[in-house]
Order: C-alpha cells, then sequence, then structure tokens
C-alpha cells in the first residue's frame, strides 16, 4: 500500500501548449512500454533490467499523438496536426532497425481512442463517430449520434465493449453508452445534472467508470452506469482547485491522484489515503497504471507519470483492500477538527438530548479537583461504573490540560480519580511525569495503561520496595508472549526479589528470556538456597497432607453414599 | 421518520394452566393464553381462530379461574376471573370488540374466586376464599341472575368450610371434597350440592403423610394422593378401611376419577400418566411426558386433558395443554409456547418492583436483575430458537407454533423424583449459525454434579458441538412430499479450550471468509480459536481446530466477538479492553496507535462487538458507543445506558441497512410496572431513527435477516419492529449482487442476439445500419429512465426513452 519515489525513464523532448504530451499504450507492462510522444516520437522502451529505448518512429515537431495501440509490432497513432488542423490514424510497422509508415488515414474530429482488435482497427472520435477499418484506406462509420454531443472519454473494454463518454455542454447532459465491437449498443444512460460541468476526467477500471469532477469522484458501476458511491477529494484533504487533476485507477477500489505536484494513492471503498508523495518543484501526471490482477493480494504494480518533463516509473504496493489494512488510517477533515473542540455530553438513552460541556468552567476553576470530581459525579477519588458516563474526547481533552497547564502543581485529587479511569489515553512518559508524586505514581502502574518498556525503565531505578513490587505484580498481568526483558538489568532485579522476598514469577520469566549466563555465581548460589528452602517446606508440607489425608480416612466417614432411589425412607 | 417504522405484538405467548375448555360439539378446543384465546379445531390439530388481546379489546385474562361455555348460544363463552370479574366473550365471530358483557361478582373482602362448580345462564356455584395455600375458610356460593339486561345478581351462601387445605369437585359437579386441618387432625368434607341436608360427612384421615392431591367420583369414592407417592382409597360407606395404591415414588400432583369410577388417574414428578383400573387393579402406563403433570381432566369423555409443568429451571411458568384421547391414548393436541430460560429467576420481578418502589431518587433503567434470555433466529427458515436446558426449541414466528425440540446433549427422558434432582443437566449456553443456515454450533456445559460426591463435584465440562442442517425430503405417494428438517451431530469436541476454560463467546465466520463456514470461540482468560470445515464444500468430513490464539493469564467473564465483513479483522472485547487480531496470523496487530486508541475507548466492561459499516459498535456497561474504525474516533453515538448483565442479548444489528436496535427496560414509577423501548440508530448518529414502546419487559431482540427486527418479552410474547415502507431494496441490490462480468455478456448477448433477429428479418433496409434498431427491450430497460427524476427536464426524458427504445 505505498507509491515508490518516481524514477526517471526517459526525458520528453520540450514542446509548448500541447496538452496531450504523451499517449502510453494499454498492453505496456512493467517491462516494455509504448509511448507516441508529441512532436517527437512513437517508441518502445525496454524497462528492465534498467530503461532504454528498444526502437522509435520519429514524428514531425507540429503532430500531437492524441491515442496509440500497438498490436504484433505495428504502431496505430491518432495524431494532430498542429499547422494543418489535420486528425489522421498512422500506422506504423516496427522494422528491426527501420520503420515503415504503412498508411494513414485523414479524419474529420480529433481521435479519442483507437484500438486494434482481430484484423480491425477500431476508432473513435470527438464528433461521437466509432468506425472501423474494413479495407485498407478507408474507415467505415458504424456508429454515430447526431446531436450536440461530444465524445470526451472513450476506453475499450476486454476487446469487445466500447465505452464513450458524451457530454452536451449545453444541456450540460453527459451520455454514458457501450457498444459492442459488432455495432450494437449493449447499454447507456443519459446523467443531466445541475451542477455545471466542466473539466470532467474519467478513468476506467475493473466494471466502473470513475468521473472526477472539481472534488467529487463519482463512482459508476458497469453496465448499468450506477452510481456506486462518491469520493469527496475535500474529505481526504487533496487539493484540487486550480490544480491539475489525473486519475488512474490500478485496481478495484483503488485510485491515484495526481494533483499538482503530489499523488495521492487512495482506496475508495474505505474512503481514505493509502500514501502520499511529493515531487516539488514539478508538476505530475499519472498516465498509466498496470492493472491488477482481481482476487489476489499485495500486488506490486507499475505505473509511469509524466512530471514535467521526464517519463517517470513508480512502483505501487497495493493494499489488501481491507479492514484491517485500513484501520486507522482515515485522517480526520476539517469539519471533524472542529467540532473536537467542542465537548458533548453523554445523555441516557431515555433521554437523548445534544447539550455542550462547558470544558473552561472546569478548566479554570480555581479548585480544579473538586470542580472534576463534582462535574463526574463521583463519590470516591476512584472511578466507579455510577459515575457520569463521558467521552473519550473529553477526558483526553481533561488530562492534556493538566499535563500542559498544570504541570508543575499536578491536581492530585483529579489524578488519582483520572488514573483509575478506562478511558485514560495512552501518555508516552506517563510515569516520568508522576515521578514527583510517588502516590500517584503508584496509582498509574496499578491501574494506567502504561507499556512494558516504561515498566521496565522503572523498576530499574526505582528506590521504593512498594513501587518496586506493585511493577512486579503489573507485569506479571501481562500475556508472556508479550513480555520483553532486554532493557532489564536482570542481576539487579532478582537480587532486589530475593531481598524482599517477592516477585518469584518474574525470575522464571527472566530465565526464560535472557537465561542465567550473565548473572554473577553469588546471585545463582543465593537462588539455590532460596530454592532449596522452597522445595524442602514443600516437601514437609506434601508429607503432613498425607498424614492427615490417612487419618481422616481411618477416623471419619465423610463421603455418605446417597442411593438414587431410597425406599427405606418412604413413609405411609 | 418514525412513521417508517412500527411496533407490533404479533405473535408468541403462553398457554395459561387452567382453564381450557371444549365447544359444546367437542369439535374445536379453547385454550386461554396469557396474550390470546386460540381455538384449535381438533381433527386438524389446526389453530382456526386466534383472538388476541390488545389496547383496543381491552382483553387480559390474568388470573383465570375458569372458561365456562353458555348455555344457550354456542358462540359465547364466560371467563370468570378470580377478582370476581365475568367476561362473556364471543370467540367464534370477528368482532371489533368480542367482549359481549361484563359483570362483577361480590366478594367478601379479601376473598377471590376459586372455582365455578356448576355453571347456567341463569346461575352459577362457586366457591370463594383467601387465595393462599395455608388452611383458610371455603365459602360455597350461588349466584343467580335476577335481571339480564341490568347484570343484577342475588347471592346465597350454601356452606362454609373452614380451615380448608385443599378440595376437589366430582365429575358430574355435585360432590365436593374438601381437605380442612385443625390441631393436629386432618378431615375430609363431602358437600353434597343435590342434598339439602346441611350435616356434610367428614371422615378423618388418619395417616401422617402430607396430602398434594385429591379426587372424588360420583359415587363419592374418595382418592387422596400423598407426597410420598401412595394413593389412599376411601369408599363412602366403609370409612375404616382404605385402600392403598403404590407406585408413584414422590408426589402425586394430580388425580382424576374417569367416567363410571372405575379408574382412576394419576399423574405427578415421574411424567408418567398411570391408570389403576380400580376392580382388577391393574395399572397402565403412559411415560415420557414432556413436564410435570399437575392437572388432570376428564370431564369430557372423549378426551383427557392434561396440564404439564414444563421446566423446573428457574420458575419458569411454561405449561404444555396436552390434549389425549381416552381410546387409545394417543396425542391430539399438544399447546405451548415459546419457552426461554431466564438468566434470573422471575421471582425475582416482584423483588424488583417492590425495591424500586420503594427508594425514591432512583435511575430507572438500572434494573437489578437480568431477565433477559438467548434467542437466535435460523438465517434460511427464520424460525426461532430458544436454549431450553439441554433442548433447543423451535419455535415458528409465522405460524406461531413449536416446530420441533433439538436434543443437544443426552440425558434423562424421564421425571426426577428424589434425589434424582441432584443430578444436574447438561445446559446449552451458547449456539450460533453459518450465514448461510446450514450448520449450527453448539457450547453446552456439563455439571458433575454432587450426586457422588466426588472431589469434581463442581467442575464443569464444555463441549462445543458442530451440527448440520439436514433437509431431507419424504415422497408419499398419496401425498405431497413433505420436507422435514433437522439436524445432525457433526463433531463432538470436548472442553475445546481445555480443561475447566468455559467459552464466553461464540461467532460465526463472514461470508467472505471460506463462504462463512466457520466459527470463533473465546474463552474467559482471552484465549480464542478458530474452527472450520474439514473440506471446503461442506460434506460430513468433521470439523477441526484451524487457529488459535494464546489464553493471557487475566480472567473476565466480559468477552465479546466481532469479525469484519471482509474477514480480515477480528475483534476481541476483553473486560474494557479491544483487541484487534489480524485473521490470517491470527496475531494481535502490533500497532501502538491502534492499540492504544482501541484499550481505552470501551469506557467499561464490555458486553457486545459488531462491526456495521466499518463503525465499531461497543455495547458496554455504562455506555452504547460507535467508533469509526477507519480513524478510531467517537462517532456521535455515545449514549449511556444501564443495561443488565448479558445486555448481548439486548441489542443487535442489521447488517443489510446497517441499522442498530437496542432493547432498553426500565421501571416505570407511575404504574409501577416494567417497560421496555426499543430504539433503532443509524451508525452514525445519536439520533434514535425509530423509538418504540413496550409495557412489558423485553427479554432478547434480534434481526430477522430481513428487514425487521424481532424481540421477545418476559410474558414470551412475540413482538416486530417492521418497516412499513414497501422495501425496493431488492430491487436496487440485485444488478450489483451479480458479478459485473456476468452481467455485461448478458446484455451483450442480448445485443447481438436481437440485431441479428434484426437482419434477418430486414436485410433490405440497411440505412438504418448504423444506428439501427438492435436493442431488445426487458424490464430492466427503462430502469434508468426514473433515475433523478424530480430533477428532469422533459426533453431529457424523451431522449433517455428514445435511447431505450431506438
Amino acid at each position: 500500500m505505498s507509491l515508490s519515489e518516481p524514477f526517471t525513464l526517459t526525458k520528453l523532448p520540450r514542446v509548448s501548449g500541447v496538452k496531450e504530451r504523451c499517449t502510453i499504450t494499454k498492453n505496456s507492462d512493467a517491462d516494455t512500454l509504448n509511448v507516441g510522444i508529441s512532436g517527437a516520437s512513437i517508441s518502445k522502451y525496454i524497462l528492465k533490467p534498467s530503461p532504454k529505448l528498444a526502437w522509435s518512429h520519429s514524428l514531425p515537431p507540429s503532430s500531437v499523438v492524441t491515442a496509440l495501440d500497438e498490436n504484433n509490432e505495428v504502431y496505430y497513432a491518432g495524431v494532430f496536426n498542429k499547422t494543418k488542423k489535420s486528425h489522421s490514424v498512422l500506422v506504423v510497422e516496427k522494422l528491426e532497425n527501420d520503420s515503415k509508415v504503412l498508411q494513414e488515414i485523414e479524419l474529420e474530429s480529433k481521435i479519442i481512442d483507437l484500438k486494434y482488435s482481430v484484423d480491425r482497427l477500431y476508432v473513435v472520435t470527438e464528433n461521437s463517430i466509432i468506425s472501423f477499418q474494413d479495407n485498407k484506406d478507408k474507415l467505415t462509420k458504424y456508429w454515430e449520434n447526431k446531436g450536440l454531443y461530444t465524445a470526451i472519454y472513450s476506453n475499450f473494454i476486454n476487446d469487445e465493449v466500447i465505452l464513450t463518454v458524451e457530454f452536451n455542454a449545453k444541456k450540460n447532459n453527459i451520455n454514458y453508452r457501450l457498444i459492442s465491437i459488432e455495432g450494437n449498443e449493449v447499454n447507456s444512460k443519459i446523467l443531466e445534472s445541475k451542477t455545471k460541468f466542466s473539466n470532467l476526467r474519467f478513468t476506467y477500471s475493473n466494471g466502473t467508470l470513475y468521473q472526477q469532477h472539481e472534488n467529487i469522484i463519482t463512482l459508476l458501476r458497469l453496465p448499468h452506469f450506477i452510481e456506486t458511491k462518491s469520493v469527496d477529494l475535500d474529505e481526504l484533504s487533496i487539493p484540487f482547485k486550480g490544480k491539475n487533476i489525473t486519475l488512474a485507477s490500478p485496481a478495484i477500489d483503488r485510485l491515484i491522484i495526481t494533483s499538482d505536484q503530489d499523488v495521492y494513492f487512495i482506496n475508495t471503498n474505505f474512503n481514505i489515503v493509502l500514501n502520499h508523495i511529493t515531487s516539488p518543484k514539478s508538476k505530475v501526471e499519472i498516465l498509466f497504471t498496470t492493472q491488477a490482477q482481481p482476487k489476489s493480494y499485495h500486488n506490486s504494480l507499475f505505473g509511469v507519470l509524466l512530471k514535467d518533463n521526464d517519463l517517470s516509473g513508480i512502483s505501487i504496493t497495493l493494499d489488501s483492500n481491507t479492514l484491517r489494512d485500513s484501520l486507522g488510517k482515515r485522517s480526520s477533515t476539517k469539519s471533524e477538527k472542529s467540532a473536537q473542540a467542542s465537548y458533548k455530553v453523554v445523555p441516557s438513552i431515555l433521554d437523548i438530548k445534544d447539550e455542550e460541556i462547558d470544558i473552561s468552567s472546569i478548566t479554570k476553576s480555581k479548585n480544579f479537583d473538586d470542580a472534576l470530581l463534582t462535574f463526574l459525579g463521583a463519590e470516591n477519588d476512584y472511578y466507579t461504573e455510577k459515575d457520569k458516563v463521558v467521552s473519550s474526547s473529553f477526558i483526553n481533552a481533561i488530562v492534556s490540560h493538566i499535563f500542559e497547564f498544570r504541570s508543575d502543581k499536578l491536581p492530585e485529587r483529579a489524578l488519582t480519580y483520572l488514573l483509575t479511569h478506562p478511558l485514560l489515553p495512552t501518555i508516552d512518559g506517563l510515569l516520568d511525569l508522576l515521578r514527583s508524586k510517588p502516590r500517584l505514581l503508584r496509582q498509574a502502574i496499578v491501574t494506567a495503561n502504561v507499556s512494558i518498556k516504561e515498566l521496565n525503565k522503572e523498576l530499574n531505578i526505582t528506590e521504593n520496595d512498594e513501587i518496586f513490587k506493585d511493577i512486579i505484580t503489573r507485569l506479571l498481568e501481562f500475556p508472556k508472549d508479550k513480555l520483553n526483558f532486554k532493557d532489564l538489568e536482570s542481576n539487579h532485579i532478582v537480587e532486589r526479589i530475593l531481598s524482599l522476598d517477592f516477585g518469584y514469577g518474574l525470575i522464571s520469566l527472566l530465565i526464560d528470556s535472557s537465561g542465567i549466563f550473565t548473572w554473577s555465581d553469588e546471585l545463582i548460589v543465593k537462588l539455590q538456597d532460596v530454592l532449596s528452602r522452597k522445595i524442602d517446606a514443600l516437601d514437609s508440607a506434601s508429607n503432613l497432607v498425607a498424614v492427615v489425608d490417612q487419618i481422616e480416612l481411618k477416623h471419619f466417614k465423610t463421603v455418605k453414599k446417597v442411593p438414587a432411589y431410597s425406599i427405606e425412607q418412604l413413609s405411609i | 421518520m418514525s412513521e417508517e417504522y412500527r411496533l407490533s405484538l404479533v405473535s408468541g405467548g403462553q398457554p395459561l394452566p387452567i382453564g381450557a375448555t371444549f365447544t359444546e360439539d367437542g369439535r374445536h378446543y379453547i385454550v386461554p393464553f396469557n396474550n390470546q384465546l386460540k381455538v384449535y379445531f381438533i381433527s386438524t390439530r389446526q389453530c382456526i381462530r386466534s383472538l388476541k388481546f390488545n389496547k383496543l379489546n381491552n382483553l387480559n385474562l390474568d388470573n383465570l379461574v375458569s372458561i365456562k361455555l353458555d348455555t344457550v348460544d354456542p358462540n359465547l363463552i364466560w371467563c370468570f376471573l378470580s377478582n370476581g370479574d365475568a367476561l362473556v366473550i364471543n370467540w367464534k365471530e370477528k368482532l371489533v370488540n368480542p367482549i359481549i358483557k361484563t359483570f362483577k361478582l361480590d366478594l367478601n373482602k379479601d376473598d377471590s374466586l376459586l372455582e365455578i362448580v356448576q355453571f347456567n345462564n341463569e346461575s352459577f356455584t362457586v366457591i370463594t376464599g383467601k387465595d393462599s395455600n395455608k388452611p383458610h375458610t371455603r365459602n360455597i356460593i350461588q349466584y343467580t341472575i335476577t335481571d339480564n339486561t341490568t347484570n343484577t345478581l342475588e347471592h346465597e351462601s350454601l356452606s362454609i368450610i373452614r380451615n380448608v387445605i385443599l378440595f376437589t369437585i366430582s365429575k358430574n359437579t355435585n360432590k365436593l371434597l374438601f381437605l380442612s386441618k385443625s390441631k393436629s387432625q386432618r378431615i375430609l368434607t363431602i358437600v353434597d350440592l343435590t342434598s339439602k341436608d346441611s350435616n356434610n360427612q367428614t371422615i378423618v384421615f388418619p395417616y401422617k403423610s402430607f396430602i398434594t392431591s385429591l379426587a372424588i367420583s360420583n359415587d363419592s369414592t374418595i382418592a387422596v394422593g400423598t407426597s410420598s407417592g401412595v394413593i389412599h382409597l376411601i369408599y363412602e360407606n366403609s370409612t375404616s378401611t382404605t385402600r392403598i395404591l403404590k407406585w408413584h415414588i414422590d408426589q402425586v400432583l394430580s388425580l382424576s376419577f374417569h367416567s363410571d369410577s372405575n379408574y382412576l388417574i394419576s399423574g405427578g414428578l415421574e411424567r408418567v400418566l398411570v391408570f389403576w383400573q380400580l376392580d382388577t387393579e391393574k395399572q397402565q402406563f403412559l411415560p415420557r411426558l414432556n413436564g410435570d403433570i399437575i392437572s388432570i381432566n376428564s370431564s369430557f369423555d372423549e378426551y383427557i386433558s392434561l396440564t404439564l409443568k414444563l421446566d423446573e429451571q428457574n420458575n419458569s411458568k411454561n405449561y404444555e395443554i396436552l390434549l389425549l384421547s381416552s381410546l387409545d391414548l394417543k396425542s391430539r393436541l399438544s399447546i405451548n409456547g415459546p419457552r426461554q430460560e431466564f438468566n434470573s429467576d422471575l421471582n425475582n420481578v416482584k423483588k424488583l418492583i417492590k425495591s424500586m418502589s420503594k427508594s425514591s431518587k432512583i435511575d430507572i433503567s438500572k434494573l437489578k436483575y437480568d431477565f433477559t434470555s438467548f434467542i437466535k433466529i435460523h438465517p434460511i427458515t427464520k424460525q426461532i430458537y430458544i436454549i431450553n436446558g439441554y433442548n433447543l426449541q423451535i419455535f415458528d414466528f409465522f405460524k406461531n407454533e413449536q416446530i420441533s425440540i433439538q436434543k443437544i446433549s443426552e440425558s434423562l427422558q424421564i421425571g426426577k423424583v428424589r434425589s434424582e434432582h441432584k443430578i444436574l443437566d447438561p445446559s446449552i449456553t451458547k449456539f450460533e449459525f453459518t450465514n448461510d443456515g446450514k450448520w449450527m454450533a453448539t457450547i453446552e456445559e456439563h455439571h458433575h454434579g454432587e450426586i457422588d460426591n466426588l472431589l469434581s463435584q463442581n467442575d464443569l465440562t464444555y463441549i462445543l458441538k458442530i451440527w448440520k442442517f439436514v433437509e431431507s425430503t419424504t415422497k408419499n405417494p398419496q401425498s405431497t412430499p413433505t420436507t422435514s428438517q433437522s439436524w445432525e451431530l457433526v463433531t463432538k469436541i470436548i472442553n475445546p479450550h481445555g480443561q475447566h476454560v468455559p467459552i464466553i463467546s461464540l461467532i460465526s465466520a463472514p461470508s467472505s471468509y471460506f463462504q462463512g463456514i466457520g466459527f470463533l470461540t473465546a474463552d474467559n482468560n482471552g484465549g480464542v480459536r478458530l474452527w472450520r470445515s474439514n473440506s471446503v464444500n461442506g460434506s460430513n468430513d468433521g470439523w477441526s481446530l484451524r487457529k488459535l490464539k494464546p489464553s493471557s493469564n487475566v480472567f473476565s467473564n466480559s468477552v465479546s466477538l466481532t469479525w469484519s465483513k471482509d474477514s480480515s479483522l477480528i475483534f476481541l472485547g476483553f473486560e474494557d479492553e479491544i483487541i484487534s487480531i489480524d485473521t490470517n496470523t491470527f496475531e494481535e496487530i502490533e500497532n501502538p496507535e491502534i492499540n492504544n486508541k482501541l484499550q481505552n475507548i470501551a469506557g467499561s466492561r464490555i458486553k457486545s462487538l459488531d462491526i456495521v459499516d466499518n463503525n465499531l459498535i461497543i455495547l458496554s456497561k455504562t455506555s452504547i458507543k460507535s467508533i469509526n474504525l477507519l480513524n478510531l474516533k467517537e462517532n456521535d453515538l455515545v449514549l449511556s445506558v444501564n443495561q443488565p448483565k448479558h445486555g448481548e442479548n439486548l441489542i443487535t444489528i442489521n447488517h443489510i441497512k446497517n441499522l442498530i436496535a437496542i432493547a432498553v427496560n426500565y421501571f416505570n414509577p407511575q404504574t409501577n410496572k416494567l417497560n421496555s423501548k426499543v430504539f433503532v440508530f443509524k451508525p452514525t448518529s445519536k439520533t434514535p431513527i425509530f423509538i418504540g414502546d413496550h409495557d412489558d419487559y423485553i427479554t432478547s431482540i434480534n434481526w430477522n435477516f430481513e428487514n425487521d427486527f424481532i424481540f421477545i418479552d418476559i410474558k414470551s410474547k412475540i413482538g416486530l419492529i417492521s418497516n412499513s415502507k414497501i422495501n425496493n431494496i431488492d430491487n436496487e441490490s440485485a444488478p450489483t449482487i451479480m458479478d459485473y462480468a456476468q452481467e455485461m455478456s448478458i446484455l451483450l448477448n442480448n445485443a447481438q442476439s436481437s440485431s441479428e433477429i434484426y437482419k434477418t428479418q430486414d436485410e433490405v433496409d440497411d440505412s438504418q445500419e448504423i444506428n439501427g434498431q438492435t436493442k431488445s427491450l426487458d424490464i430492466n430497460s427503462f430502469n434508468n429512465l426514473y433515475e433523478n427524476l424530480n430533477s428532469i427536464q422533459l426533453d431529457t426524458l424523451f431522449e433517455r426513452v428514445m435511447q431505450v427504445i431506438n
């Protein structure tokens, strides 16, 4: 679920005033790349082991490549000639060390997309005409939408269906259409919207058409073009205003968005940004990505970025598109952040109301301890389940207030209460913060959520025997596989355990984790003494138990057999 | 908003132990329930009419004493309640108000109506007295209706018998037998209503044993059942000599003379109905009845009707009315209701109300006892499964009938007597179905009991059983094929989490995980185990342990589990912490940021966890809250609650529409009763989309895998929270469920085939070839037309239509 830093594949020539700097065929992959570079060439690059130009056919500086396809080393390019203002399909064959122009077919309108499939070349042009080449020189129209629609996007799906998106700027209607390559309309849909569309962008992958307009990316599910979801770029904190946005979808529910110099990798299912990279000073566009195989996890994919004048490669590691990979990944939006400044009362379910807590009346109170405990309805100085239910954000705010503004004079009662509260957030270095107050320190060790690392550290340095015991008790509550005694001075600790005669459980764990080889002989002898004393005590105790059992068996009938049916007890 | 949902009581209810009666012609059987009157047609065993009690007809038969048939109009019945109220009800016709008339019998202070001895439309003889187990005075009073329009009654006391413990009536209703206690003597008094002689015959009962039941025949033969199981027969003219009938070995709970006094029928805790032929002393037995026989009624010659008390646990008042044919002793009707096992003794309801009404400053939702019960709905058949000891009762909500009892564990089939009560039956603690409804997991607890007085007497054995749903169709040439459904045991695992380790939580796998054929169990020290079938296609290969997360050394009884829909994550609620487990590695996710947040978010002991649309819904002891799992922050839905110990029974999730329903029981200080409310929430908002009121304690609420929530209350009434709006969710979801590629190929084929038809039909005219008529119309063709219709211009609509048909 990450994007690598872009690496340069090749430099592009400087061409001014052209939107379509280059076009990449859909059959490109992580090994070979077929690129049509406006004003320069149609080229084939071999990317592995290191990118190098394999073949190229040069184009005049006035030509703009608007579409490109490759089949069996024959290149089909949609070319716009800037000087002649003419559109044409250029067919070039790759030869060993040269190229050969097979033909050039003039067309009336800009070529949006083209595809060579099963002996035929299919061409979609801006004037909503789909045509195919049935003889060598001429294209035949087989579908035409006579209207005011302009084709703005097209994509060939699985070599059998052509997806086109047409737009009527006057009526502000979008017409989505699926046409089979035989020329039959499979499905279509007209969308009329009140919002004025302009600068629409599309990308298609695995049955979903992604449509971006300003901050909204709409997911349309084929073949019925049902709007399944929409993603708000605002919520993802992706800037879009005045930015050049480009899209590509490498896999189901995943989208790569570029916004000027930023590249975002987002998951549309969970609405989260998986990764984000920035290339300072240069604007980036995503041109192409390889497609993930459906149902395979942790795919590594390849994408091509246009970065100023560089054609850059980027490797994309997919997430598993599961909740597990998305847990906690969503950053809070602006509206959520502003909402956090207020703290709401948690009402009873039988009396639901929306009320806010005036937190300043507590934080600014002269007697902070009393104000807080009264507000929380605490009967004691520790938490019980009878106390007032509050939200965790409220507790967070109070705790951060204490350590921010009252750290020099910690409010002892309030903190004692908070340290026993189950909503107390995990605070880094809590024990350090409380060291000045041994009572609170002990409270924190016993009840608060303190990491093993911090406990170990405290165990090393504490001089107070009671605290030492508390830490050991607390450590023994952790599951064994989580315990880690790397930074523990075991020699010293074991000595102390022996002298206090408390916490032998920790010794066995210490031996399990690091062994006894680092311990001094003296210590081991001491330990042995203690152990043999304990074994002797156990031995004599078990002897005693056996004796008592024998006596009991001889003298008392403790077990009285009760029959299931006792006729004797029946009385008439 | 709220009109979309509706709360209604639709089904369930418990049969009352007394009052069931035959109609005049003997073809119908009228059975009073606590929420309705049901009329069964005996020969087809079907319920043909049910008269539900609701707020509209204001019917309520609590404290019913007897139902008598009107002697003139066969459509009317007279229901007598213990407070003296009498209701005349039309049971047959569907009327808005089925109560024809009501009147009240005058009773002495503190007295209640105990029995109706003789009845006709003009006059009736009743027994009244204080309703208590201790010796009290019983009055025999005859009421006569003097004016039918004003319901004026005159009454005349026929007889008064003091210190009565028990009484009974002979079959011809002429003779009454009273057992009274004076000092140390017990006296049997026979009252003959036919004779005007006020000197009642008395017999001193000479034996010491405790008398539990009485019967008197038409010719004054007396049968006395005792707690030791012996039945004494006392004949009218030989007061000193008695005959003794011995078979029962524990209390004789019920006795009845049959027809010509030659037969005595007795029943008790053995759950065996015993027929004594008095002349020959031959016995006949009908064993293995479902419950303790507490009453036998043979007043209608053709049938014997029995009232069985079903469950011994928790004082639940579940009865079965069993109707046997007198000829072949075969069961004609067996009537019962849902049999819940409450988490707390129902006797505590009174205690609770008393303590709640006493204290002035109370939290009305903080109830000391937990009366909830564990119930689940089968995802496919939609039948309700109710834990009942070691059985699962399968109850059909639509038919309002028990379908069957699934025996989960071996146990004693007979009624327990004497020291046998010390043998504890195994009990089911949890069960769960897979999403496809084909598998069920049950967890049961076996008590070793004190019977052998062993050291292990307090030990428990836990057993996990996996069952397969078997549907078999039996083809009968005469009739239509009948499908029988049952569960077949596939795997039994003893102590699945090790010895003495109880399993606290059990859930099934989401459908995305091996088709959902898997179960997850969690124990009381945080161990989690995953069980899966050994074969993917689910043949009878058995199940085994696949993955496990080891236990910690801390114990808790608040353990809950939930599994994300995409199966990638498992959340374990343990005490007040939430632990996230990766399904693949089955280890805790090592991400301090996530763990720290999840550890400190619940606020109190967690009762239930569930995931709704990437939100984690946490029901804890003090609150219900929803956490957005993507940013790990609390949603708006944070409310304080006081749910009972097993609060997980009172919350359920509609996973199709992502709605949460929670039932909250509270004490209503105005009425001094336990009431409840049901809230339906969306996961992100604390403003409920529906609040429903119910006037009883709700014990369990469940989602029915469609649009509705089903709840059951403490009186076993079943209610429904339904969405009244007819839902188009099926239309919407159908296309998305289908695979995209599949759909596309269907459309492609359609397009191609229609264009081919077009070509063959009209090859000449190829002017339209370009935009040719190449599309066939079907139901889905115009679907897109209606999208955002309200904002559309007319010519766009035209354009759309043209597009479709062109």
